[in-house]
C-alpha cells in the first residue's frame, strides 16, 4: 500500500507538469492583454509596452513559463497585475474558506444522502422510496444559486436565524454549504439506491440471509460495503464539481473564496493568480482521487495495489 | 463601470475586473455592466415602471423609527475595491473610499459644483493660466505633518514621476498620440507656506475636475513611492482611517483623531462586495448592510413591504449609445446614421433596459454633467426613417455588426438595437464578447479596427471628458474611444476653444456648438443616460450621491 501511494503520488508530477503547461497556454493566447487593462484607457503604446517590459510579457512564451516554473519551485508564485499583491497574499486567506465549505458540504451531503439511499433501496417500491427520491429529484434539479436565494430568504430575513453571507462566524457556512451540497445529496442518494438494489439481488446476500445473519447485519456489512465503491467514486467526482460550484454559490453569500477570484482573475487577465488557481485546483482533484483509490482498498481487499 | 477623472478612466479596466458597479464616479469607463451573477435583473414587463417623487425617491420608508445595531455605517457593493493606494486607483468604488480617507484642494456635491475642500479659496489668473490654491490652515496628517503647500508639491513630484508608473500622472501630462506626451502643467509651487500654484501650459478649463481627483497623501509617505503599502496603513488627511482592508471581502474605515472639519456622526464605516443583488436586498432587509448600491429596479416591491428602507432614483453621469463607425461604407451617410436613430423607440428602450429609471439622451452629454446643451431629441419616427435610408439608397437596408459586453444587461441592450434596427431593413449581427476581449478589439486602430457599431456606456465629471475622449478628431484608438473615427474639424476646433476659454459661460458656449455639431452628425446611436439606483435603511439620516459614489459623511445614524 505504502508503496502504491509513492508511486501514485510520483505519477502525479508529469501530470501536474501537463496541467501547467495547458493552463499557461489557455490564459496567454485566448485575446485580451493586462498590460492595456493596467495601463487604463489613454496610456500611450510606449506605456504599455513599460508595462509589459516590466511583467516580462514581452518575452516569448516559452521563457515566460521557464520563469514562471522556476518561480514556483522558489515558493514564488507570481503578483496579482490588479492589485500589485503577491499571488500567495492574495489566496492565503481565501485558502481555509473554500476548504472549509468544500469540507462542510461533502460532509452532510454524503451523509444525509447516503442514508436516503439506503433507506430507499431497503424500501423500495414503497413510500420511503418515493419520499427519498423525490427529495434527490429535487436536490439535482434546483440550481444552487436559488436555492441559496430562498434559503437566505427563509432563514435570514423571514426568521433572521442566520447571516446572510460572509463567513465571520461558523454560522455563515450553514447556508452555502447546504446550497452547494444539495445536488450532491441527491446524486449520491441516486447511486446509493441503485448500487445497493443490485447488490441487494445478488446471490450472496441470499447465502447471508439464508444462513440467518440478522437484516441489518446483512444490509451494511454486506450489501452496503460492496456498494461503498461506486459511492467512494461518485463522491470524489462531485468533490470536483464542488468547486464549479462554488464559483456561484461564493457570489451569492458574498464569500471571498478561491471560486470567485478565479472568475475575476479571469475577467482581468491576471494570468498569474489564475494559473496559481488552476493549478491548485488540480492538485486537490489529484489528492482527492489519490484517497478515493486508497479507500478502494481499505474497503475491498480484491482491489488492493501492488 | 469605473470612475475617475478622465485622466484616470478605465473602461473596459473595471468591466473586466468581472462584477462591475455602474460609474458613480467621475471618470470615464466603457463597458460598465451587471454582474455576471446577478440573477434577479427583471425585465419591464414583469416589473413595475419605476417613479419618483420630487426628491428622488422611489420609495420612501413608513418605519422610521428604528434603531441601528451599532453606529457603524455598512455600505454594501456589487463590485470590488480594487486598489487602496490613491495615486493609482481607478476603479469607481475604490475613489469613493479615498473620499473618506484624504483630502482633495476641491471636490464636489452631489449637485456637481465644486466646494472648497482642504483648500478654503482658489482663483485662476486671467490669462486662465495659472490656478492659486489657500490652504487652510491647521490640517494635518495623523503623524502630524502638516498640509501645506510645499506638501502639494510633493505629491505633484510624486505623480509626475515615471518611475512610480502611477494612472494619476495623467492629470498633468496628455497623451497625444501613440508616444507623444504633452505636459499640462509645467510648474507647481508654493507661494507662501499655505499657498500653492498651478501653471499651466496654456489655458485648460477642466482643469478643476482635475485637481478634484487629486488625493493629497502624507508627503512622508507618498516619496516613498511603492514601497509603502497603502493596504496596511492610513495616509490621509481626511475624517477617516483605513483600518483593514480584505481584498474581495470588505474595507473598514474609522474615525481618527485630529480631523480639521467638522467631526462626522458616523464612527465606522464599513464597505462590503455583494455581487448578487438578491443578496445586497437581503442584507439590507435583515440590516446587515445599511445602504446599497446599486439596488435592482425590480426589487422595488420588496423595499416597500420591508417598510424601513428608503429607495432613491438620481439622474447619473452614465451615458449610454452605440457607436457608428463612418469608415463603414454604409454608415459614413449622415442621412443613414439619422434614420438609425430616429428607427429606435428611446421610451421603450428606457422600460425595457431600466424599468423607466432613465433619461432619454438629449446631448452627448448626460443632463447633470456641467455644459450640457439640451439638443432636438430624434424622436421615434419610422415613416422618416425609411425615407431617409430611401434618399441615401438604403431602402433593402444592409447587413452590419455589433459588439458589446456579454453580460446579461448589455446583450440585452444590443437585441434591442438589433430589432429596432431590423424595422428599417437592418441586419444587425449582435456579438456580445467577454469584456477584456472587447478592451482589446476596441484598441485598435483605424486601419486594422473590425469594429463597426459598439454597445457602449461611459461615465465622466465634465464635458471634455465626454467630448474629447469619444469624439474628437485624434482621440481614435488605441489612445481614445472615438471607435465612430469620427473626424469634425469645427467639432475640434470648439472642443478646442471651451478648453481655452478663460471664463466658464464662455466655455460652456463653445461646448453647445460642439453638442450640436454632433448631435447632427449622429456618430452615434444616442440612447440614455440611466439613474443611480440606491437605497438605505431608515434609521440612516440621508444619502448623497456625488461624483466620488456615496457620500455618508454628514449623516447620522440613530443608535
Amino acid at each position: 500500500m505504502g508503496k502504491y501511494i509513492v508511486k501514485r503520488v510520483l505519477s502525479m508530477i508529469p501530470l501536474l507538469f501537463v496541467v501547467s503547461v495547458i493552463v499557461f497556454m489557455f490564459i496567454h493566447l485566448i485575446p485580451g492583454d493586462p498590460a492595456r487593462q493596467i495601463a487604463g484607457v489613454d496610456a500611450t503604446i510606449g506605456e504599455i509596452d513599460n508595462i509589459r517590459r516590466q511583467l516580462g510579457l514581452d518575452r516569448p512564451l516559452v521563457e515566460q513559463y521557464v520563469t514562471w516554473i522556476t518561480g514556483i519551485f522558489h515558493g514564488d508564485f507570481g503578483i496579482s497585475y490588479s492589485n500589485n499583491m503577491t499571488v500567495a497574499e492574495l489566496l492565503i486567506p481565501r485558502f481555509p474558506i473554500t476548504i472549509y465549505l468544500t469540507i462542510c458540504s461533502i460532509t452532510w451531503s454524503a451523509l444525509i444522502g447516503i442514508a436516503i439511499g439506503v433507506i430507499a433501496s431497503i424500501n423500495r417500491g414503497k413510500t420511503l422510496d418515493l419520499v427519498g427520491m423525490v427529495i434527490a429529484i429535487a436536490g439535482i434539479s434546483l440550481p444552487n444559486f436559488w436555492l441559496g436565494l430562498q434559503l437566505m430568504q427563509i432563514f435570514a430575513v423571514d426568521l433572521r436565524l442566520l447571516p446572510t453571507g460572509g463567513v465571520n462566524t461558523w454560522q455563515g457556512y450553514i447556508l452555502p454549504s447546504v446550497s452547494m451540497g444539495a445536488g450532491i445529496m441527491a446524486i449520491l442518494a441516486r447511486v446509493t439506491r441503485s448500487s445497493m438494489i443490485e447488490n441487494l439481488n445478488k446471490d450472496y446476500i441470499r447465502t447471508a440471509r439464508a444462513k440467518g445473519l440478522p437484516e441489518p447485519r446483512v444490509i451494511m456489512r454486506h450489501a452496503f460495503k460492496n456498494s461503498a465503491i461506486d459511492i467512494i467514486t461518485v463522491t470524489a467526482l462531485q468533490i470536483g464539481a464542488l468547486i464549479a460550484g462554488s464559483v456561484v454559490v461564493e457570489s451569492v453569500f458574498s464569500i471571498p473564496g478561491m471560486g470567485r477570484l478565479l472568475v475575476d482573475s479571469i475577467g482581468f487577465r491576471d494570468y498569474e493568480v489564475v494559473q496559481a488557481l488552476i493549478l491548485f485546483f488540480s492538485v486537490e482533484y489529484m489528492v482527492i482521487n489519490l484517497l478515493a483509490d486508497v479507500l478502494y482498498g481499505i474497503i475491498n481487499p480484491r482491489v488492493r495495489y501492488e | 463601470m469605473a470612475n475617475i477623472s478622465k485622466n484616470v478612466s478605465r473602461r473596459g479596466f473595471v468591466a473586466a475586473a468581472g462584477a462591475t458597479v455602474a460609474g458613480l464616479g467621475l471618470a470615464g469607463c466603457a463597458g460598465n455592466s451587471d454582474s455576471t451573477t446577478d440573477t434577479t435583473t427583471g425585465s419591464a414587463d414583469s416589473t413595475e415602471l419605476i417613479t419618483t417623487d420630487k426628491d428622488g425617491f422611489v420609495v420612501r420608508a413608513e418605519q422610521t423609527d428604528g434603531k441601528a445595531p451599532a453606529n457603524e455605517c455598512i455600505i454594501a457593493l456589487e463590485g470590488a475595491i480594487q486598489d487602496t493606494n490613491p495615486m493609482t486607483c481607478s476603479d469607481g468604488n475604490s475613489v469613493n473610499v479615498m473620499y473618506y480617507i484624504y483630502d482633495t484642494l476641491v471636490c464636489w456635491d452631489s449637485n456637481f459644483e465644486l466646494q472648497p475642500a482642504a483648500a478654503d479659496s482658489w482663483e485662476i489668473s486671467e490669462d486662465a493660466c495659472t490656478y492659486t490654491f489657500h490652504i487652510r490652515d491647521g490640517i494635518t496628517f495623523e503623524d502630524g505633518t502638516p498640509f501645506d503647500a510645499a506638501c502639494v508639491v510633493t505629491n505633484y513630484q510624486a505623480a509626475i514621476d515615471p518611475a512610480n508608473n502611477w494612472r494619476r500622472r495623467r492629470m498633468f501630462i496628455r497623451t497625444l498620440d501613440d508616444d507623444t506626451e504633452e505636459v499640462r502643467v509645467d510648474n507647481v509651487y508654493a507661494v507662501d507656506e499655505m499657498t500653492v500654484a498651478f501653471h499651466l501650459v496654456k489655458p485648460y478649463s477642466p482643469f478643476m475636475n482635475s485637481v478634484s481627483q487629486f488625493s493629497i497623501v502624507n508627503p512622508t509617505v507618498v516619496v516613498q513611492g511603492n514601497n509603502y503599502d497603502y493596504s496596511k496603513g492610513s495616509a490621509g488627511s481626511g475624517p477617516y482611517r483605513l483600518v483593514e482592508y480584505a481584498q474581495g471581502d470588505h474595507t473598514s474605515l474609522e474615525l481618527r483623531e485630529g480631523y480639521w472639519g467638522e467631526e462626522p456622526a458616523i464612527e465606522k464605516i464599513t464597505f462590503r462586495e455583494v455581487p448578487e443583488a438578491g443578496s445586497r436586498i437581503a442584507m439590507l432587509q435583515t440590516g446587515e448592510a445599511t445602504v446599497v448600491y446599486p439596488t435592482p429596479s425590480d426589487q422595488v416591491e420588496t423595499i416597500r413591504s420591508a417598510g424601513d428602507i428608503n429607495m432613491c432614483s438620481t439622474p447619473s453621469n452614465i451615458m449610454r449609445y452605440v457607436t457608428l463607425n463612418n469608415d463603414v461604407e454604409a454608415l459614413s451617410d449622415v442621412r443613414v446614421r439619422q434614420a438609425m436613430n430616429y428607427a429606435i423607440d428611446k421610451d421603450a428602450y428606457i422600460r425595457v433596459m431600466f424599468s423607466g429609471a432613465a433619461t432619454e439622451a438629449t446631448s452627448v452629454l448626460p443632463t447633470i454633467v456641467p455644459g450640457y446643451a439640451k439638443q432636438e431629441p430624434y424622436k421615434f419616427d419610422l415613416e422618416k426613417a425609411k425615407s431617409l435610408m430611401e434618399e441615401a439608397g438604403y431602402a433593402d437596408g444592409f447587413d452590419i455588426n455589433l459588439i458589446g459586453d456579454n453580460s446579461t444587461q448589455e446583450t440585452k441592450g444590443m437585441t434591442f438595437v438589433m430589432q429596432q434596427l431590423a424595422q428599417i431593413n437592418i441586419n444587425v449581427n449582435v456579438q456580445p464578447n467577454e469584456p477584456a476581449t472587447n478592451a482589446e478589439i476596441t484598441a485598435e486602430p483605424e486601419d486594422t479596427t473590425t469594429v463597426q457599431m459598439w454597445y457602449v456606456n461611459w461615465s465622466q465629471s465634465d464635458a471634455d471628458g465626454f467630448l474629447r475622449s469619444l469624439l474628437y478628431s485624434t482621440s481614435l484608438p488605441p489612445i481614445g474611444y472615438n471607435t465612430a473615427f469620427w473626424k469634425n474639424a469645427d467639432f475640434d476646433e470648439q472642443v478646442d476653444a471651451g478648453n481655452a476659454a478663460a471664463t466658464v459661460d464662455e466655455q460652456n458656449e463653445h461646448y453647445a456648438e460642439a453638442q450640436s455639431i454632433a448631435w447632427e452628425a449622429c456618430p452615434w446611436l444616442f440612447l440614455a443616460s440611466d439613474n443611480y439606483l440606491y437605497s438605505y435603511k431608515s434609521y440612516l439620516s440621508d444619502v448623497k450621491m456625488i461624483p466620488n459614489g456615496i457620500d455618508v459623511m454628514h449623516s447620522t445614524l440613530n443608535v
